[in-house]
C-alpha cells in the first residue's frame, strides 16, 4: 500500500486509481465468486458508462458475488505499475486482476483493442484464451463492440452479445457451480454455451477461401442475441457510485427506452437494439427520486438513442417536476432530433447552446441515409431555439456516406449560412452566434443497410474536409472533423474478422495503446502490423457483395439480413423508409420480444 | 451559519479543490441540509473552504465555513453519514457571520516523520536563525528563494518533525521543504506526513483556528 501511495504521488488525476467513492458496496462480505468489470478506457470515461453501473450494481448485490472495476491506466500510471512491479489492480479491494474467477471486459468500439491488451498485460494475464488454463481467470466480453467480436475472439473465452443484465449473473452462477468441483473449461464453457447470448469463440473454427473472404463458420450455429423483455420490470441502479472526480457524464442516468424506430441506415445502434421497449412514466419518476436522493447530483439526463421520440417525453418530465424531490433537478435531453425540438423544457438549463445532428447536407442525400428530416424542420427548429434565447448551435454531419457527391457536402455550408440568417431575424440578445460543426467519417457498420458499403479513399474524403474547412473559415465558426487513418482503422475493424487479432497483438507489442486518443495513435506502427501479418487492410474497406459471408452472419439481432438488403436497395433509390411508429415494418425484430415501437403518442 | 472542521486522509488526500467542492455539494444534499445559493446566472451553494492544499497530503485539520441555518449539534453526524470515505467532519458550530477561513488561515502544522532523521539532529537545529535557500521546481520553471522568513518553528523528536510555516499568501508547501531535507540528508523513507494544524495571527501571537468552535 505505500508503494502504491508513492506512485499516486508521481502520476497525474491519481483519483483516477483509488475508488472509495460513495455508495461503493460492502467489499468485506464473504463471498464465493469474485468479478472484476473492466472498461479498456480511463476512469472518467469509463465511470459514465451506463452498463457498468448496471452490472456492478447487479452483481454486488448477490449475497455470495463481489464485484470490483478496473479501468485501463493511463500511460503515466501504467509505466509506474511496470517499473514498480505492482499487477494491475481493481479499485476496490486493490487486488490483482490475476486473482479474480472472472473478468468482465466491455467492448465500446474498436480503437480500444489495443488498450484491452493493455490491460491484460499490465494484469500480467495471457491474451490468448487458448494459453490460459483454469489457473487464470474467466475472461468474459460484452457491450456494443460484441455484435461483431471477431477481432478480437481469440482473446477471450466467451462474449455476452446483447443485454446482459440477466444473463451475466446466470454465467457467474454457473462457474461458481464449477468452481467447487474439479472442472475443466472446455466443460465449463460447454455449459455456458447453452445460455442465450453466450458466444463461445473456440467453438466456432472459422475457414477462409484463398482470397481472405469466409468459406465457412464450423459448428453453423447462430447466437442470438440477448434481451430483456420486460424493460419496464428490470433491475436499475438507484445507488450508483458516485465519482469523487469529475468524469464525463457527471449527472444521474435515466434511461428511458431501448431501440429506436427511426431507421436511419447508417446507425447500427439503431437496428441492433431492437425491439423497442420502454419504461413507464411511473416508473421512470420512481427511479429518479430515488436516484436524486442516493446521489446527491441536481443533473439528470433523461437518455435514450431519440428521447424526442419517447411517446409520454411531455408527461414524464412534468411528472418528474410535480415531484417534491425531483423538482429542482436540471433535465438534460440529449439526443434530440431536429423534428422534436422541445424549447419549453430546455430553457431552464444554464447552457445555451443545442445540438442538432442532420448528418448531410442535402435532402437527397438525408432520403438516402434515412434520416428523415427537412429543410423546413431545420428552419422551424433553429427558429424555435433562437427565439428561446439560445445563442449557440452545435451540427452534426458525416461525410463519405454511400452515394455522396461534392454537392451533398457544399449544401452543408448552406445550413450553417441559413443558421447564420436565422439568427439574424430571431436572436433574442446582442450575443454573437457560436456555430460548431463537427463532421465525422463514415465507418460502414456491421448490422446496418450499409454494411456492404465501401469506406472512401483517401483523397476523397480529404477532399470534402477541405471543401469545408475553406468554406468554414468564417467568425464565430468552429469545425472539427476526425483523422482520416484513424477512421479507416475503425472501418477495418468494424467488419474484420478472426485474423486481426495476430494484428492487433502486434500493434500492442510495437507500442500502440489508447489508439482512440489522437496523441497516442501510432498509424505507422498499425500499417507494419498488417505488413508483419500478410494482410491487407484494403480487403475490410472495400465494397463487399450479398454473397459473402460476413464475420458477425452467425449472430441473429432480430432484424433480418433481408429487411436490411432491402433498405440499402431503397438507398441507391433515394427512396424513405418511414418512422416504424407509425406502423411496423416486420424488421424482424419483434421475434425476440414484443416491440412497442407504434405505442400511440398522446 | 455553520463552520465546520475537517479531516481528508487516506485515499481521499488525492482529490483536488475543485472536486472536494462538489463533493462537499452532494454530501450536504444527500444528507437534506438546506445550503444558500449564490445569485445569478449559474447559482451554486455557498461554501467557503480554507486555502487549498497540495494534492496527496493527509490533513486533519481544514476548514469550511457554509450558510445554512441547520442546527450544528446535528451536522457532525448528518454529514458524515453522507459522505463518501476519507472524509471527515470532527466539529461543528453555528456562527453568525463567516470568519473568512481562506483570508485569517496564514499560518499550518505539520508532523513528519523520516526513517533516521533523528541522527540529523543537528542539522535540523541548525536551520533556524539563517536563510534556508531553496531551489525547486514551480510550473516548469526552475526557482529559488529563501524560506527561512516562512518558518515559524521545526521541533524534533527522534525520527519525527513537527513544523509550523507559513502556509497564506506566502507558503511554504511541505512537499518542498521535505524534499529539500531528503537531499541535504540522503535520507529516502518518508514514513508520515500529516497536516494537523492551522492558525491565524493576533497581535503576533499564532492562534489555532479551533478557538473559533469554542464557546
Amino acid at each position: 500500500m505505500d508503494k502504491l501511495n508513492k506512485i499516486l504521488q508521481n502520476v497525474n488525476k491519481p483519483a483516477r486509481y483509488t475508488g472509495g467513492e460513495y455508495n461503493t458496496p460492502k467489499m468485506d462480505k464473504p463471498f464465493s465468486a469474485s468479478v472484476c468489470l473492466c472498461f479498456p478506457d480511463i476512469y472518467e470515461v469509463a465511470m459514465s458508462n451506463l452498463g457498468l453501473k448496471i452490472l456492478y450494481n447487479i452483481l454486488n448485490n448477490q449475497k455470495n458475488i463481489i464485484c470490483e472495476r478496473c479501468f485501463a491506466p493511463f500511460p503515466d500510471m501504467g509505466q509506474q505499475l511496470k517499473e514498480n512491479d505492482i499487477p494491475l489492480f481493481s479499485l476496490e479491494r486493490k487486488v490483482p486482476l490475476k486473482k479474480f474467477d472472472i473478468l468482465g471486459i466491455s467492448l465500446q468500439y474498436e480503437m480500444c483493442y489495443t488498450s484491452i491488451l493493455y490491460m491484460m498485460s499490465l494484469a500480467k494475464i495471457p491474451f490468448y484464451a487458448a494459453c490460459r488454463d483454469e489457473s487464470y481467470p474467466l475472461i468474459i466480453g460484452g457491450g456494443p463492440g460484441s455484435l461483431n467480436p471477431e477481432p478480437v475472439a481469440d482473446f477471450f473465452d466467451l462474449f455476452i452479445i446483447g443485454e446482459a443484465e440477466e444473463n451475466l449473473l446466470e454465467v457467474v452462477n454457473l462457474y461458481e457451480k464449477y468452481k467447487k468441483t474439479e472442472f475443466t473449461k472446455t466443460e465449463f464453457l460447454k455449459q455456458a454455451a447453452k445460455i442465450t447470448g453466450v458466444y463461445v469463440p473456440q467453438f466456432a473454427k472459422v475457414s477462409y477461401f484463398p482470397d481472405g473472404k469466409i468459406e465457412k463458420t464450423e459448428s453453423g450455429y447462430k447466437i442470438q442475441k440477448s434481451i430483456i423483455k420486460d424493460l419496464d420490470n428490470v433491475y436499475y441502479p438507484v445507488s450508483p457510485l458516485v465519482p469523487n472526480i469529475e468524469i464525463v457524464h457527471d449527472r444521474n442516468v435515466l434511461e428511458l427506452f431501448r431501440g429506436c424506430t427511426r431507421g436511419c441506415r447508417f446507425c447500427q445502434a439503431g437496428m441492433a437494439s431492437r425491439p423497442v421497449r420502454y419504461k413507464s412514466v411511473r416508473n421512470l419518476t420512481n427511479l429518479c427520486e430515488q436516484l436524486s436522493k442516493n446521489t446527491g447530483y441536481l443533473e439528470t439526463s433523461l437518455s435514450s438513442l431519440s428521447t424526442g421520440d419517447y411517446p409520454q417525453l411531455k408527461e414524464l418530465i412534468d411528472s418528474i417536476k410535480n415531484n417534491d424531490y425531483c423538482k429542482n433537478l436540471k433535465l438534460q435531453l440529449p439526443s434530440l432530433r431536429a423534428d422534436s425540438f422541445l424549447g419549453e423544457y430546455l430553457s431552464e438549463s444554464r447552457k445555451s447552446s443545442l445540438t442538432f445532428a442532420p448528418e448531410a447536407g442535402s435532402q437527397r442525400l438525408r432520403d438516402v441515409i434515412n434520416k428523415n428530416i427537412t429543410k423546413d424542420d431545420i428552419i422551424s427548429c433553429l427558429t424555435a431555439a433562437f427565439e428561446k434565447g439560445f445563442s449557440s448551435v452545435k451540427l452534426y454531419f458525416m461525410i463519405g456516406l454511400p452515394t455522396e457527391t461534392e454537392q451533398d457536402v457544399k449544401e452543408i455550408l448552406e445550413i450553417v449560412n441559413l443558421a447564420k440568417s436565422l439568427y439574424k431575424k430571431y436572436k433574442k440578445s446582442k450575443k454573437e452566434l457560436k456555430i460548431t460543426v463537427s463532421i465525422s467519417t463514415f465507418v460502414p457498420k456491421p448490422f446496418t443497410p450499409f454494411q456492404y458499403e465501401k469506406f472512401n479513399e483517401k483523397s476523397q474524403i480529404e477532399r470534402m474536409q477541405e471543401i469545408l474547412r475553406s468554406g468554414l473559415k468564417q467568425k464565430n465558426v468552429s469545425f472539427s472533423y476526425n483523422d482520416y487513418n484513424l477512421s479507416r482503422l475503425e472501418a477495418v475493424f468494424s467488419r474484420g474478422d478472426r485474423r486481426l487479432s495476430k494484428v492487433i497483438e502486434t500493434a500492442f507489442n510495437d507500442g500502440c495503446k489508447f489508439d482512440g486518443w489522437l496523441e497516442f495513435f501510432k498509424y505507422p506502427l498499425w500499417e507494419k502490423a498488417f505488413e508483419k501479418n500478410g494482410l491487407n487492410m484494403e480487403f475490410y474497406l472495400q465494397e463487399k457483395s450479398e454473397e459473402e459471408i460476413l464475420p458477425w452472419d452467425f449472430i441473429d439481432i432480430g432484424v433480418t439480413k433481408n429487411f436490411l438488403t432491402t433498405e440499402c436497395q431503397k438507398a441507391k433509390l433515394n427512396k424513405t423508409t418511414n418512422n416504424c411508429q407509425n406502423g411496423c415494418l416486420n424488421c424482424g425484430a419483434k421475434k425476440l420480444g414484443e416491440c412497442f415501437a407504434f405505442l400511440e403518442k398522446q | 451559519m455553520i463552520i465546520m472542521k475537517y479531516s481528508k486522509t487516506g485515499f481521499a488526500s488525492y482529490i483536488p479543490h475543485l472536486d472536494t467542492l462538489r463533493v462537499f455539494m452532494r454530501t450536504l444534499t444527500r444528507a437534506n441540509i438546506e445550503v444558500e445559493y449564490s445569485e445569478g446566472f449559474n447559482p451554486h451553494m455557498c461554501l467557503y473552504f480554507s486555502n487549498p492544499i497540495p494534492l496527496g497530503l493527509n490533513t486533519i485539520a481544514e476548514y469550511c465555513a457554509i450558510s445554512t441555518e441547520f442546527e450544528a449539534a446535528d451536522f457532525v453526524k448528518e454529514f458524515n453519514k453522507f459522505c463518501p470515505q476519507g472524509l471527515q467532519c470532527l466539529k461543528a458550530k453555528n456562527l453568525k457571520k463567516n470568519p473568512n477561513f481562506a483570508n485569517i488561515l496564514s499560518v499550518s502544522e505539520y508532523k513528519i516523520e523520516i526513517e533516521g532523521l533523528n541522527n540529523f539532529s543537528s542539522l535540523i537545529s541548525g536551520l533556524k536563525n539563517k536563510p534556508f535557500i531553496i531551489s525547486y521546481n514551480s510550473k516548469g520553471q526552475n526557482k529559488s528563494k529563501d524560506f527561512a522568513p516562512l518558518i515559524y518553528s521545526i521541533i524534533q523528536t527522534g525520527d519525527n518533525l513537527t513544523c509550523v510555516f507559513s502556509s497564506g499568501a506566502e507558503n511554504l508547501r511541505h512537499d518542498i521543504f521535505i524534499s529539500e531535507i531528503l537531499r541535504l540528508t540522503s535520507l529516502t523513507n518518508v514514513k508520515e506526513v500529516l497536516k494537523t494544524a492551522q492558525y491565524f495571527k493576533e497581535n503576533n501571537q499564532l492562534i489555532n483556528a479551533d478557538i473559533l468552535f469554542e464557546n
